[in-house]
């Protein structure tokens, strides 16, 4: 029996089709080799004094082989890069120049925003968040008082990277009440809202909101148990939460007052 | 037994033109009614136990003079995920066996296609502490996951195919084990492939011995090749039309005129008694309806067992 017999036109012409309209959702275009990517963890956007975007990042650098030495906590690196630019494309693509992988912002946990950028740019800024499609919109969004930098350069205590800790103290806060923290898509629904004011928590160093951590190693050597501390008498730059969130009332930033936070904690929870 | 059934297989059987029938798969290629699909619609076995369960469901039974392989028709696709063991086992273990050699099904065709998907196009479902740890490993390597992974199964399918063919004294399939393990592992030490290629592709290849079936158990193996690429080139959307395409094809076949998906599709209740479960004895009362029998119950009302009624006479001794 012949081949064309047996196949019928109508099922090969079928299948055809299937595949042509299935490449042309997604293809080989859409493939990125993992170990091209440039992970970037938690990004931090501020205004200079110019009125320039301040683009900073964390770009996770792994290390090859990480796991190879068996269960435990990766060891990591952490690139910390700054780029300005009139927009914030503009200073991502300065980063994107300096980089020989390519950037990748679908695992991106948090977002930092610089008091003054929150006060004047907010919208160019979750314009730019919005129109990305690897930004996943449960990204967590903080302001801060301090410096970008500062805040994007910390070390982080118990997880690998900065952007993990960041998202595992907003998860595990459950001996303070204070402080109100709000996604992207959250803030994106408020901040468009005509009745409602959006807020997010502000996040600092931690040196500056009077917690002194230590880093304490024990290093076992030829039997004898020897301690090393490390860090000991001054802080590292950790972070955490502040308790009083950020309002935003027309283009200003406030503070919350107690009983304003107690509203806003009534609002979510009725 | 249906009449049609067995005078259909007749006139197929005397259809055939040939000058020497070593083995049955000869008659089975002859006889089957998709020769080109590369499912079996005809199951063949050695055990004279399969074989006569097969009869007593109202089949026909194809015995060869000189093989120990006997065909049953018409097959299912369920029949070659069910063992013979199944049946001998208690139900409540054999239903859990059975769910177990279905998620192996799955594993065995779509598990590396799963992972090529995720570390190409999608790698935004994965959790960044996973992802940063994968993308360690896989920091300098030479192949894209892609050609790593066909490299990795070539490899399996050689040493698989060496360990059949090596002598019995050598004992080839603990060769073939040591040699996958042995060569995945140094592969990974020198660079070549990254450690999870070959943890995966060693567990999706290890995964298609859960198949009862050695002919079921090959398609399946090579139809994850397909499945590999599709998934390489377009990501889940690739998987999803590989398992479309796949289960179109499925329906559409037929064993002796019987659908070959039933009594799943098109859906017969007295059928499912033994699809996904294996109800017990007491409650297997009925043949499967699918293949046609006139005698479709298979036992008696009351085979549910109770204890006595009565109260047992005491022992009138010890009592004196």
């Amino acid at each position: 029996m012949k081949l064309n017999k047996c196949i019928p036109m109508r099922t090969f012409f079928s299948v055809v089709l299937l595949i042509l309209f299935s490449a042309s959702l997604a293809g080989c275009w859409s493939s990125h080799e993992i170990n091209n990517l440039a992970l970037i963890g938690i990004m931090g956007i501020d205004q200079d004094d110019s009125g320039q975007f301040e683009l900073t990042v964390s770009i996770v650098n792994p290390s090859p082989g990480g796991s190879l030495g068996g269960a435990g906590k990766m060891q990591s690196t952490a690139i910390v890069e700054t780029t300005t630019g009139k927009t914030l494309f503009e200073a991502m693509g300065k980063l994107s120049s300096t980089l020989s992988k390519e950037i990748y912002l679908g695992n991106l946990g948090v977002v930092i925003v610089g008091e003054k950028a929150a006060q004047n740019k907010m919208e160019s800024i979750l314009d730019f968040l919005k129109r990305n499609t690897h930004i996943r919109p449960y990204v967590q969004l903080l302001v801060t008082r301090e410096k970008v930098v500062d805040i994007v350069k910390a070390e982080p205590q118990l997880k690998s990277n900065l952007g993990s800790e960041i998202q595992g103290i907003i998860t595990n806060r459950h001996y303070t009440h204070l402080a109100v923290i709000r996604d992207l898509s959250q803030f994106l629904k408020e901040f468009s809202s005509d009745t409602r004011d959006s807020f997010t928590g502000e996040i600092q160093l931690a040196a500056k909101n009077g917690i002194n951590i230590a880093e304490k190693t024990k290093k076992m050597e030829a039997g004898i148990a020897q301690k090393e501390t490390k860090g000991m008498g001054h802080n590292k730059e950790t972070l955490s939460l502040q308790g009083q969130p950020y309002l935003r009332i027309t283009n200003t930033l406030a503070r919350l007052t107690s009983k304003k936070l107690e509203a806003c904690f009534w609002e979510e929870v009725n | 037994m249906d009449e049609t059934l067995v005078n259909e297989v007749r006139k197929r059987l005397s259809r055939i033109e040939i000058d020497g029938i070593l083995e049955s798969s000869y008659i089975e290629a002859m006889i089957q009614d998709a020769p080109l699909s590369p499912f079996p619609t005809i199951f063949n076995t050695e055990r004279p136990d399969r074989l006569c369960a097969g009869l007593l469901e109202g089949k026909v039974a194809i015995l060869t003079e000189g093989t120990p392989f006997t065909l049953t028709m018409p097959a299912v696709f369920i029949e070659f995920l069910h063992s013979n063991d199944d049946y001998y086992n208690g139900g409540f273990p054999s239903s859990i066996v059975r769910w177990i050699r279905g998620l192996g099904l799955l594993v065995a065709l779509i598990l590396p296609a799963f992972f090529i998907a995720i570390l190409t196009i999608h790698q935004e479902l994965l959790q960044s502490p996973f992802l940063i740890r994968i993308s360690g490993n896989r920091e300098d390597l030479p192949y894209p996951v892609l050609i790593e992974s066909i490299f990795m199964i070539m490899t399996f399918e050689l040493l698989r195919e060496a360990g059949q063919r090596m002598p019995r004294l050598f004992h080839g399939s603990v060769i073939t084990l040591l040699g996958i393990l042995i060569i995945g592992q140094i592969a990974a030490q020198s660079g070549l492939v990254a450690p999870l290629t070959v943890v995966v592709i060693g567990v999706a290849s290890l995964t298609t011995f859960i198949l009862p079936n050695h002919a079921f158990q090959q398609v399946i193996r090579y139809l994850c090749l397909p499945m590999l690429l599709l998934a390489g080139l377009f990501g889940f959307m690739g998987i999803l039309i590989g398992l479309m395409v796949i289960l179109t094809h499925l329906i559409n076949l037929r064993s002796f005129g019987i659908p070959y998906l039933s009594p799943i599709s098109p859906s017969r209740k007295e059928g499912w008694k033994d699809v996904f479960l294996r109800t017990p004895w007491w409650a297997m009362d009925t043949r499967d309806p699918a293949v046609g029998v006139s005698n479709l119950r298979r036992s008696g009302d009351d085979n549910f067992p109770k204890p006595p009624t009565h109260q047992p006479k005491e022992n009138q001794n010890e009592i004196e």
